[in-house]
């Protein structure tokens, strides 16, 4: 099977544009091969995943009552995530090795957490003030921040064809990209540095 | 010098010899510096330890205005060079990554042809319009400081941002439709390449179960129809106008996700913004801020989430996490984040905490007018601000022009001007990007784009370094913040941080009219 697509790949790559292949090589992160059955929605990656949700919601809230603000920001979480996941394949019995799609599952989850805030520090928080003080009812509050949080939802299936499988738009989340594809290579080569000497 | 040239030219005479004790050691720094990881971490502990100097220790070098502080009285230097002046010459510096990368992100993860845009945009703009306008006196304008900071009448540089965020919003619409309408076109009509696109990744992903566009609609229903009876229900908002601020967010939602998914850039959209505010005011509302605010609430926030929920998708796309599980990961982490977050804040509402912050677009002219004048950005006093309306005139001539003008074989340059990126980027000063910012800002991405940036071994650097540079702001944010700030300690007082206003090291250019 994996054989299989690889070569459908290889058929692929000659006729794809220069500037594609050039986005590999630079990239070299973005890989081009895929293991299917490499676990990522699995107990680890949602127990961690919650925790961060929480923890940096817990953060961004309280230090919003803080004369100086503090943020987790992405980068942040994937460095975090990483011994934290490891730690736990160390710890726990019969668990797995932590793999990257599960590292990608607790990023995903955290960036939710993280746009929560940006947006709120932008936009949000002047309406959540003014409506505050005619002394609202919780009820109220809880579910207007709800609809807005997933009003996004309709739209983004929607626009999903357009953005995600068109090759063009590939600037997003470049970063973040490289830094979790180098993240993991250069755990790998550092490990083999350690094992030649 | 001479110990430097010495070690680089008897290494290499002596590599052969050398013994391997001595091989070893120099492999151990090479190692540092060629392995990732290492690298990572040691570029984000220089940060670490270097970001101290401007978020605690020396203030000054965040409005660093070098130039303004040799001559402190004279006017006429303080409003070219200073930070939140004009910033010619490199006059005023911003020396801290945090305040440059705050709200325009990293200069280096950006394409070159964005980076020359802006550059161009920058002097276009701030460095001839800016003092034309300054000169012709419009409005008293020679009264305040050319840049400044928001305040009650404009400013130079404030009155032509705003002119230039009403202009980004027809030519985002327009340079959408002239460069990649036909595409767009046919994506949306052809349903069969939704599988079938050539890029590799997306017939890698092609092996997972996708997710039916019904699953997102079954979210956005109850959604809907819980903000409509929400708003409603609590008299926040009448529900016709929901679905009206709903359908605004909506239509920006395709332009400004295509030209910002391009370039990287303006997810967050003052211009977005500062519509809603505008469309808020001239709605028969009876001017009360609460049904303004939601409606601004509303129809942002339905904006920017959908793009936050694509740039995720993308990412998953990248990694080849399989869309379902993509969707439960967005889901649950919507809900809890929602849930728990609004739980925090209620609780210290209840106890009577008060937070003193606002959103950050109240910090730019036309949210400040929201905010603290209740005639409205075109009304009463106001009125002669309606002068401002031409910029979508202008907004959508400029991308037109340059389309027709590119056609000529000589001036095919012309092609690569990209004016929603350059008014956006230019829309962000002077209250939250001040010049300086931007200037260092763009000299730090001009600079690594043409050393460095050509190569695909260096580019990959590139972007980790400056993961590495955000990794050590950030961490460097949470302690000084966690440990003074918030306990109220502060650096003792000395050069470095006697500025009381802190917003410029230079008093002149601060200076506000009566």
């Amino acid at each position: 099977m994996s054989e299989d697509f690889e070569k459908d790949f290889q058929l692929v790559n000659v006729y794809t544009e220069a500037e594609m292949t050039q986005f590999e090589e630079v990239g070299g992160t973005c890989s081009n091969k895929d293991n299917p059955n490499e676990a990522c929605c699995t107990f680890r990656s949602l127990v961690i995943g919650l925790a961060f949700v929480l923890g940096m919601s817990y953060l961004h809230q309280w230090s919003n009552f803080r004369p100086a603000g503090t943020f987790i920001s992405s980068v942040l979480t994937i460095v975090l995530v990483y011994p934290i996941g490891k730690i736990w394949s160390k710890i726990i019995p019969y668990s797995k090795p932590f793999t990257k799609k599960e590292h990608g599952f607790i990023l995903i989850m955290s960036n939710v957490s993280w746009m929560y805030y940006s947006t709120f520090t932008y936009a949000t928080l002047s309406t959540l003030k003014v409506l505050e003080l005619d002394n609202l009812n919780f009820a109220y509050y809880f579910f207007f921040v709800l609809s807005i949080q997933f009003l996004g939802f309709g739209l983004a299936g929607k626009h999903n064809s357009i953005f995600v499988l068109n090759n063009e738009n590939s600037i997003l989340h470049y970063k973040q990209k490289v830094l979790f594809g180098d993240f993991w290579f250069g755990q790998s080569k550092l490990f083999g540095h350690k094992i030649c000497h | 010098m001479i110990a430097i040239l010495r070690t680089l030219h008897e290494y290499k005479d002596h590599a052969k010899k050398a013994t391997y004790d001595e091989k070893k050691n120099e492999k151990r720094l090479k190692i540092l510096l060629t392995n990732p990881l290492t690298y990572f971490i040691l570029i984000s502990i220089v940060t670490f330890v270097y970001e101290w100097l401007p978020m605690f220790i020396m203030p000054i070098l965040r409005h660093f205005s070098w130039m303004c502080l040799i001559q402190p009285n004279n006017n006429p230097l303080a409003q070219l060079t200073a930070v939140r002046g004009l910033a010619i010459g490199g006059g005023g510096l911003t020396i801290d990554w945090n305040e440059i990368t705050q709200y325009l992100g990293s200069p280096m993860i950006l394409p070159g042809w964005a980076l020359a845009n802006v550059a161009f945009g920058f002097v276009l703009i701030i460095w001839i319009i800016v003092p034309i306008v300054y000169g012709s006196n419009v409005r008293n304008l020679r009264e305040s400081a050319v840049g400044g900071v928001v305040s009650s009448n404009f400013t130079t540089m404030s009155l032509v941002t705003a002119f230039t965020s009403f202009a980004c919003v027809s030519a985002v619409f327009i340079h959408t439709m002239l460069f990649y309408g036909s595409k767009i076109w046919n994506l949306l009509s052809s349903k069969a390449n939704q599988n079938k696109s050539n890029d590799m990744h997306s017939r890698l992903m092609s092996l997972y179960a996708q997710v039916p566009d019904w699953w997102y609609l079954e979210l956005f229903a109850p959604a809907f129809i819980i903000a409509c009876v929400v708003c409603d229900h609590a008299g926040w908002l009448p529900w016709y106008w929901v679905l009206f601020s709903l359908f605004i967010g909506a239509i920006f939602v395709l332009p400004f996700g295509y030209v910002s998914s391009i370039t990287g850039q303006i997810l967050h959209n003052l211009s977005v913004y500062y519509i809603c505010i505008l469309i808020v005011q001239s709605l028969p509302l009876a001017s009360s801020a609460r049904n303004t605010y939601t409606f601004i609430a509303l129809s942002y926030v339905f904006f920017v989430q959908t793009l936050a929920l694509v740039q995720d998708m993308k990412l998953a796309h990248y990694l080849k996490i399989g869309p379902r599980q993509l969707f439960a990961a967005q889901c649950l982490a919507s809900l809890t984040c929602c849930t728990f977050s609004i739980g925090i804040r209620y609780m210290y509402i209840k106890r009577n905490t008060i937070s003193t912050t606002w959103s950050i677009f109240n910090n730019t002219k036309l949210g400040w007018n929201l905010l603290n004048d209740y005639v409205g950005f075109f009304y009463g006093k106001n009125s002669p601000n309606r002068k401002l309306l031409w910029a979508f005139v202008l907004g959508a001539a400029l991308p037109i022009s340059t389309w027709f003008l590119s056609r000529y074989p000589r001036l095919r340059v012309l092609r690569h001007i990209h004016w929603p990126l350059i008014l956006i980027t230019i829309g962000w000063m002077p209250a939250i990007v001040s010049s300086g910012a931007l200037f260092t800002w763009l000299v730090i991405g001009l600079t690594i784009f043409f050393t460095l940036g050509k190569y695909s071994f260096h580019q990959r650097r590139i972007y980790l370094t400056s993961g590495a540079l955000d990794l050590g702001v950030n961490l460097a944010l949470i302690f000084i913040n966690l440990i003074f700030y918030n306990q109220k300690t502060f650096f003792p007082l000395w050069w470095g941080n006697q500025d009381p206003s802190e917003l410029d090291s230079c008093a002149l250019a601060l200076k506000v009219s009566r």
